[in-house]
């Protein structure tokens, strides 16, 4: 017991990290090595840093590793944004897709479809979505103090009302364009090929939280506690809002409303890291980009040569998670 | 030498529209230990939020160090000013030791990591509380006693100069209490140290503070010392009924009617 003292009980789990890391890597050679060709992988290692122009380096090259790349760094965007929710809510069952903000990034994003605007309006669109859902929520679930139950209930029935505006948008489109926008609200991760813009914003809004992270571990224990240990909880919840909103805003505006990713890593995380942000915020974002890119392998590969959407997967995945969450008692009341 | 730490001029405190306490004027001197007794709903919790600057009066001006309180910054203010709450809110899975170590929070830097000597000082506090056996315990698996000493120590590893205290004495054993409220006077009766106590045991705040503050919850109020204020006559006058000294327990002891 007594050298307890002498190490810090969160630097003495920050090796969990390599862990993540390394599984976050061999994730990304499976998901290079397989699908409708499979690419061994002494071969893999040798195309990867040797672009020999056959079939196989132009698959890799052209087609996997900048699916795999973008998949990784959109997991990662919606892990991290489950993290920055959760504090904000204080509910470990907070994400952005169950509580509409995917909802109102995604109504935003198929408006712009419809009304014809360029696809580099997409992400400032999906922002301005996202920020008004979280506003939104706030403003109605706000009385006084924070309760639960009824933040989540008024999530769910923002989610409720941006499905019907999505309705109605999709009733509205010409037969055209109407295969692909389902296909983009499902959670698509085909059409994305530069994996440029995800990364920028996840490492620059990783780098961002973590400077924040000591006083989201306050911020988890309650207002009047963290601002009793001297953290200015406005500053923090706007700042919180806003880096949310873009996170949850780049993802979905590039690869469509792709549900539980934000649910089930972070928690993943907790059990094996526990809860402090330092380091629960970059596990988080290695295990949600591992999480998406399996399951997006998954995807392209089950039902090969079709496609699924990998949204359908992942709300597989994590709707179970939330109802056992919900069901263990210490889900709904944090 | 006595030093103001916290004044408070002439504060209204208000709640839901109801005017709690009229032009409370006090000064927490530095080596003091203040009591506020009060029935339920009588803004005792309300006053010490507005002591710590969480709460603005509904009127009025408070000091702390010669300053008024809204012109300390948040972190500055929480290395002088730390403060117990009597709500119970649980967060996330967590360790008993990670709980108190935040509370070294307002010494650290950005990107901060708390070094050897901010890791020691909250396993002392948590030593102080008796908590060393269930250190890497989930505070959501304790029982209310132990969370409240948790509490504590969070508060002894914040090490603030003014000890704002909402019922420390809530959830405890009679030994745990004597022995808790022992600690914190010897902890904040130090030089430059204060601390004011919101109690509900009479017996309690005539054991272990300097001064009390009666709060009668419909704008009245009365502050003095011990030995002015514990008196049957005042505590009958807050309570709004009959209190008597306990002869067999010497006459510090009172029991109500």
């Amino acid at each position: 017991m007594k050298n307890r003292i002498f190490q810090h009980p969160v630097r003495a789990r920050l090796p969990l990290l390599g862990l993540f890391l390394a599984t976050a890597l061999a994730a990304l050679a499976l998901s290079l090595a397989t699908g409708s060709v499979s690419i061994p992988f002494p071969e893999l290692w040798r195309l990867l840093w040797h672009d020999d122009g056959s079939v196989h380096a132009r698959i890799l090259h052209e087609l996997r590793l900048p699916r795999a790349l973008s998949a990784f760094s959109i997991g990662a965007l919606l892990g991290t944004a489950g993290v920055l929710m959760q504090v904000l809510l204080r509910n470990p069952l907070a994400d952005p897709y169950v509580l509409g903000v995917s909802g109102g990034a995604a109504a935003a994003v198929l408006g712009a479809m419809l009304a014809g605007l360029p696809l580099a309006w997409h992400t400032p669109i999906a922002f301005a979505g996202a920020l008004a859902s979280i506003l939104l929520l706030f403003a109605l679930a706000h009385r006084g103090s924070w309760n639960a139950a009824r933040l989540l209930l008024t999530g769910i029935v923002l989610a409720a009302g941006w499905s019907a505006l999505i309705g109605f948008i999709l009733s509205l489109a010409p037969g055209r364009q109407l295969p692909g926008m389902l296909f983009w609200l499902m959670g698509d991760l085909s059409d994305v090929l530069d994996p440029l813009l995800p990364g920028v914003v996840l490492a620059a809004s990783l780098a961002f939280a973590l400077a924040l992270a000591p006083a989201l571990n306050l911020a988890t224990r309650g207002t009047l506690r963290a601002h009793a240990l001297g953290v200015e909880m406005r500053t923090l919840r706007i700042r919180i809002y806003l880096l949310a909103s873009l996170l949850t805003a780049t993802a979905v505006s590039l690869a469509g409303a792709i549900g539980f990713v934000g649910l089930v890593a972070p928690h993943m995380v907790r059990l094996m890291a526990g809860s402090d942000h330092r380091l629960l915020l970059p596990a988080t974002a290695l295990a949600g980009g591992t999480l998406l890119l399996l399951a997006d392998t998954a995807a392209r590969t089950l039902v090969a040569p079709m496609q699924l959407p990998v949204g359908v997967l992942t709300a597989l995945l994590g709707v179970p998670l939330f109802l056992y969450l919900l069901n263990r008692g210490r889900g709904g009341e944090p | 030498m006595s030093a103001a730490l916290l004044e408070l001029e002439k504060v209204d405190l208000a709640r839901g529209g109801r005017l709690l306490c009229r032009e409370l004027t006090l000064t927490v001197e530095a080596g003091e230990c203040w009591g506020v007794l009060g029935p339920n709903g009588a803004g005792k919790s309300t006053l010490l939020q507005t002591m710590a600057g969480l709460e603005k009066p509904a009127g009025g001006l408070l000091r702390y160090r010669g300053r008024p309180l809204g012109q300390w910054k948040r972190r500055e203010l929480a290395r002088e000013l730390g403060m117990l709450f009597q709500l119970d809110e649980g967060g996330f899975t967590t360790t008993l030791f990670e709980t108190v170590l935040t509370g070294r929070h307002p010494h650290l830097g950005t990107f901060g990591w708390e070094t050897a000597a901010d890791l020691e000082i909250a396993w002392r506090a948590v030593c102080d509380l008796g908590l060393e056996a269930l250190a890497r315990r989930d505070p959501a698996t304790l029982s209310g006693g132990e969370r409240q000493r948790m509490e504590i120590a969070v508060l002894l590893a914040q090490q603030p100069r003014l000890a704002l205290l909402d019922e420390p004495a809530n959830h405890l054993d009679p030994g745990h209490q004597v022995a808790i409220l022992e600690l914190l006077r010897r902890r904040f009766s130090r030089p430059g140290h204060a601390q004011v106590m919101v109690l509900h045991d009479i017996n309690l705040a005539l054991a272990s503070c300097h001064r009390l503050l009666l709060l009668r919850g419909d704008g009245h109020w009365r502050a003095g010392s011990v030995e002015e204020m514990g008196t049957p006559e005042q505590l009958s006058w807050l309570y709004g009924c009959p209190v008597r000294p306990c002869a067999e327990l010497e006459d510090r002891c009172l029991s109500f009617l």
